[in-house]
């Protein structure tokens, strides 16, 4: 899943440890979320957007579930 | 934090318990066992296995020290127990299950080494193919995930 958390950590000069360190992961793990290689648990995508003052929508991509789930088709 | 901070203290202790059988198993070894035990493959076995769980016990005595004296070094070692990421890749590898395992089959070949060195050896290869995968699939998904 594409994520906007190395955008959004640039435009406000945090690194990737801080961000592990405040929503408790390791730097790999932040990493791994950023390169789309691992997919974040509900909890800790929304303990990252809420550390951004965000919610989980405007810093995950979502697109790719689009209509998904809609009237019962997956 | 409070509570992880007791876990850790929790582990040193049981750590040092480790250290001292360790020692103890040593000594017996080393002074006390008898002459004709002296020169089986299991006694060598038994020494080397006491040695190094007393060297991996100091060992991870010391880190868990150095961290509780320090709080950023405690945060990013509660981070990377409780990393969700790891928890997933621990499970995929069957951690703890398969450690578990292998330290009852080592146990039980040391045991039953002293009826048969042949069940002893299948245990321990058994134990150390089973930990060699386990590592294995965790070192592949660390990389995939």
């Amino acid at each position: 899943m594409k994520s906007k958390i190395a955008q959004l950590r640039k435009q406000r000069k945090i690194s990737q440890e801080e961000l592990a360190l405040a929503v408790g992961v390791t730097r790999q793990t932040i990493t791994s979320i950023e390169v789309g290689k691992y997919t974040a648990s509900l909890p800790l995508a929304y303990k990252i957007a809420k550390y951004f003052d965000m919610i989980i929508e405007d810093v995950f991509d979502f697109s790719e579930y689009e209509g998904e789930g809609k009237d019962g088709k997956l | 934090m409070e509570n992880y901070k007791k876990k850790l203290k929790i582990r040193i202790f049981l750590f040092a318990v480790l250290v001292a059988l360790s020692v103890a198993a040593i000594v017996y070894d080393v002074f006390f066992a008898d002459a004709h035990s002296r020169d089986s493959m299991m006694h060598g076995f038994e020494t080397g296995a006491a040695v190094s769980l007393g060297f991996c016990g100091a060992l991870m005595m010391s880190r868990y020290i150095s961290t509780l004296k320090d709080e950023k070094k405690l945060r990013l070692e509660y981070n990377r127990e409780n990393d969700e990421r790891m928890k997933a890749i621990r499970s995929k590898a069957g951690i703890p299950i398969l450690p578990v395992t292998s330290v009852l089959m080592i146990t039980a070949g040391i045991i039953l080494g002293y009826v048969d060195t042949t069940i002893f050896i299948t245990l321990v290869a058994a134990a150390i193919v089973q930990l060699s995968v386990s590592l294995a699939v965790k070192f592949i998904y660390i990389k995939k995930m």
